[in-house]
C-alpha cells in the first residue's frame, strides 16, 4: 500500500434500541477501504442494512441506532467526533444524494438559494457570490437554463431535475467522499444514464470518491471498480466489480445475479431464491442465509461463517467456499 | 398465441383538460390514437417513461376512466357503451395487479377477506362455504398457504404481498388480468418468483396478461409481444424478441441501450444523439424528433403513422428503414 485509503471502515457494527428496551443488532463485522477516486458498489436487498451503512458514514443514524466500531475518515474516526465536528465535515469532506428527491429538498426554497446554502455555512462566501456558483453548478449538472431554474421552487421541476438539483447541493464544496443511496431509482432509464454519466464524470475530474449503493445489479456494473454485497447486515461478498458479478462465489451473490430478469427460452423458469429475507429478529442460527442457500449443509446451519480471503483481491463470507466444497 | 382477440383496444384517445383559475383551459393528450390486440394466454408488455401515458392506458382498459374517443372491445363487447350494471358483471373477466403492494391491500382486513373481495360482486353471490374453499385454493396456487388466510397484510413480505394481490385478481378466474408495474417494488430475488407465477398461472389457466413496465429485461423476461409508448403513442410493437434485440424505432435502442445491465461493465461509449431540446412544436410533426439521432425535415413536418415493416412488426417512424438496414 503506498496510498492511505480516503475512508477505513473498522468493524463497524450497528444496533437498534427496540422500543421494549432491547437492543437489536442490525449491521456487524463491516469493514472496507476506499482510495481516492475509487467508487464503491454496495449492493442488498430491502433490510440488508445498506442505507443504515451509508447513514453511519455521514452521521445522520437515528437516535436509537448504536454504532460501534471504527469509520475513519483520513485517519478521524467520525464515530468520536463531536456533532459540531461532523457538521464542518458533513457536505464539506461527505456529500450525500438521496434517493427520493422531493422530500430531500427543502420546498419553501429556491433551488439556488438550497445551493448556496452550503457554500455560504461552510465557505464563508456573501450569499451574492454563492448564488452565482449555484447557477455554474447547476449548469454543470446539466440543467437547461440554469439561471431562471435557480429562482425555482423543487415542485417546478420534473423528478430528474430535482435529482440533478441533489446532486448539485452535494457536489457544490467538491467533497473527497460522495455517498449516493439509490440515486437513480426513482428515475426514468435515459434520465438515469445521464445522471450517472455526471457522477462518473465526477469522480474522474475531482478524483471524488464515491459509495454507490444500489439493488440494481446493471447500475453497479456501470460505475463501480468495486462491488460489496450486503445480507442481512453482513458482507457476504467484496471485490473487482467484474469478477464479483462474472464469477460470483458466494452462493447469495451467485443467486442474486442469476435471478436478474432476462428471456429463458422455451418453457425456462427465471432462477430465484426461495424465500425471502428474513426479519432481523428472525435471523437463522449458523450462516444467516443458510436457510435460503441451496447448498447450506447441517454445519452452515451451526456455524457462523468467517470472512476469509478467497484471493488477493476478493474475500467473502461462505463456510463451503472457505473448505473448498463448492464454487473454486 | 392463439390468432382471437380477447382485448382489442382501438384509436383509444384520452385527453386532460385543466382549468386554471385564471386563464384559458388547457388540453394535454395523455393516449392518442392507441390501437392493439391482446390474444387469450398471451402475456403483452407494455413499456415506456414516465409520463408516456401507460397509467392512462392501463385505467381505461380496466374501464375506471373514460376515453374522449376510441373503443376497448372485450371478448367482442365494447366496455364503454355497457350498461353500469352489465360492466360491473362483466368486471369478473378483467382485473388488475397494482404497483404497490403495501397500499393495495386493506391492513385492517385479512387476507381471506381481501381476496374474498371480488367475489361479493358476483351474481349470484356464492356461498360462504364456496367462498372459504376458493379462497384456500387461490393461495395455494400462488405458492401461500390455506392458514395464511387468517393473517394481515403486515405480516406478509412484499413479494408475499404481490401474490395476495395476484390471488385477488384471479379468484373470480378472469380472462385477463392488467399488471402495472406489478414487480417494480420487488426485491431481485422474488422479484423472479412472482414473475415464474404469472408465468406459470399463463399456462395453467390460460389468463392473459397486459403487463406494463418500464423495465425492458422484465419484458423481455415474460412477454410475448412488446409495445413501446412515447408521448401517448404506441411508436413500435411486435415479437418481444424481436423488438428488443433489433429495434426498429429510434426511442425503442435508446431504450434499450440506457438500461443497465450485468453484462455491460463501465462506462457505454457515447452515442451520437444529439442533447435533448424540449422545444420541438408538439402539434406538428414527430414528437420524438427532439431527442432522436436520425431527425430529419420531413420528422418536423408529419406525424409518422404506425406501419408494417416486416410481418408482425409495427412501427412509428419515417426512418424506420434505416434502423432495419443498419440492424440487418
Amino acid at each position: 500500500m503506498t496510498e492511505q485509503p480516503l475512508l477505513s471502515i473498522r468493524d463497524l457494527a450497528i444496533s437498534v434500541d427496540l422500543p421494549d428496551g432491547r437492543t437489536m443488532p442490525i449491521v456487524e463485522d463491516l469493514s472496507v477501504d476506499l482510495m481516492a477516486g475509487e467508487t464503491l458498489g454496495i449492493v442488498g436487498e430491502s433490510g440488508s442494512g445498506k442505507s443504515l451503512a451509508s447513514l453511519a458514514i455521514i452521521g445522520l443514524l437515528p437516535d436509537v441506532a448504536r454504532p460501534t466500531g471504527q469509520i475513519l475518515l483520513d485517519g478521524e474516526n467520525l464515530l468520536q467526533a463531536s456533532e459540531d465536528r461532523l457538521c464542518q465535515i458533513r457536505g464539506n469532506r461527505i456529500g450525500m444524494i438521496f434517493q427520493e428527491p422531493l422530500t430531500a429538498l427543502n420546498p419553501a426554497m429556491t433551488v439556488g438559494d438550497q445551493i448556496a446554502e452550503g457554500l455560504v455555512w461552510h465557505r464563508g462566501l456573501s450569499w451574492r457570490a454563492a448564488r452565482r456558483e449555484a447557477v455554474e453548478l447547476l449548469d454543470q449538472v446539466r440543467i437547461p437554463d440554469a439561471k431562471r431554474r435557480a429562482a425555482t421552487y423543487p415542485h417546478e421541476m420534473s423528478g430528474g431535475q430535482r435529482q440533478r438539483v441533489g446532486i448539485a447541493i452535494a457536489l457544490a464544496l467538491k467533497p473527497a467522499l460522495m455517498i449516493a443511496d439509490e440515486p437513480t431509482t426513482a428515475l426514468d432509464v435515459t434520465v438515469q444514464a445521464e445522471i450517472l454519466d455526471i457522477l462518473d464524470d465526477l469522480v474522474r475530474e475531482y478524483r471524488m470518491a464515491l459509495i454507490l449503493v444500489s439493488h440494481d445489479l446493471g447500475v453497479i456494473a456501470r460505475m463501480c471498480d468495486r462491488t460489496l454485497v450486503l445480507y442481512a447486515g453482513r458482507r457476504m461478498e467484496e471485490g473487482p466489480t467484474r469478477a464479483v458479478l462474472g464469477t460470483p462465489l458466494n452462493p447469495y451473490t451467485r443467486g442474486l445475479v442469476a435471478a436478474v430478469p432476462r428471456r429463458v427460452s422455451g418453457d425456462g423458469r427465471l432462477a430465484s431464491i426461495a424465500g425471502t429475507v428474513p426479519g432481523f429478529a428472525r435471523l437463522p442460527p449458523g450462516c444467516c442465509f443458510s436457510d435460503r442457500c441451496t447448498e447450506a449443509t447441517d454445519d452452515c446451519r451451526a456455524v457462523a461463517p468467517g470472512w476469509f480471503l478467497a484471493s488477493e483481491d476478493r474475500a467473502l463470507r461462505c463456510l463451503r467456499v472457505e473448505r473448498r466444497e463448492i464454487g473454486r | 398465441m392463439s390468432g382471437d382477440r380477447l382485448l382489442d383496444i382501438q384509436g383509444l384517445t384520452r385527453d386532460y383538460v385543466t382549468r386554471p383559475l385564471f386563464g384559458a383551459s388547457h388540453t394535454s393528450r395523455a393516449l392518442d390514437g392507441v390501437s392493439l390486440t391482446v390474444g387469450s394466454g398471451e402475456i403483452y408488455g407494455i413499456v415506456g417513461e414516465s409520463g408516456c401515458g401507460k397509467s392512462t392506458f392501463a385505467r381505461l382498459v380496466m374501464a375506471l376512466d373514460r376515453p374522449t374517443s376510441g373503443h376497448v372491445l372485450f371478448d367482442g363487447d365494447d366496455l364503454f357503451s355497457l350498461s353500469a350494471k352489465a360492466l360491473k358483471a362483466k368486471r369478473q373477466a378483467f382485473q388488475m395487479v397494482f404497483q404497490d403492494p403495501f397500499g393495495s391491500l386493506d391492513p385492517r382486513h385479512t387476507i381471506g377477506r381481501i381476496i374474498a373481495e371480488p367475489l361479493h360482486v358476483l351474481q349470484p353471490k356464492p356461498a360462504k362455504g364456496t367462498i372459504r374453499d376458493k379462497v384456500a385454493a387461490m393461495l395455494e396456487s400462488v405458492g401461500l398457504q390455506a392458514a395464511h388466510a387468517e393473517r394481515y397484510p403486515h405480516e406478509f413480505s412484499g413479494g408475499q404481498r404481490q401474490r395476495i394481490a395476484i390471488a385477488r385478481a384471479l379468484i373470480t378466474e378472469p380472462k385477463l388480468v392488467v399488471a402495472d408495474e406489478a414487480v417494480s417494488a420487488l426485491d431481485l430475488s422474488v422479484q423472479g418468483q412472482v414473475l415464474n407465477l404469472l408465468m406459470d398461472l399463463r399456462r395453467s389457466r390460460g389468463v392473459s396478461f397486459l403487463f406494463i413496465t418500464h423495465n425492458l429485461a422484465v419484458v423481455d423476461c415474460i412477454a410475448d409481444r412488446v409495445g413501446v409508448m412515447y408521448r401517448g403513442r404506441l411508436v413500435e410493437e411486435g415479437p418481444a424478441e424481436a423488438v428488443l434485440r433489433q429495434p426498429l424505432h429510434p426511442y425503442t435502442k435508446i431504450l434499450g441501450d440506457a438500461e443497465p445491465s450485468i453484462e455491460r461493465f463501465g462506462r457505454p461509449p457515447k452515442s451520437a444523439a444529439p442533447p435533448p431540446t424540449a422545444n420541438v412544436d408538439p402539434g406538428t410533426g414527430c414528437a420524438f424528433r427532439g431527442r432522436c439521432p436520425l431527425a430529419e425535415v420531413r420528422c418536423g413536418q408529419e406525424a409518422p403513422l404506425l406501419r408494417t415493416l416486416a410481418p408482425g412488426r409495427q412501427v412509428a417512424c419515417h426512418r424506420a428503414d434505416v434502423m432495419a438496414g443498419a440492424a440487418g
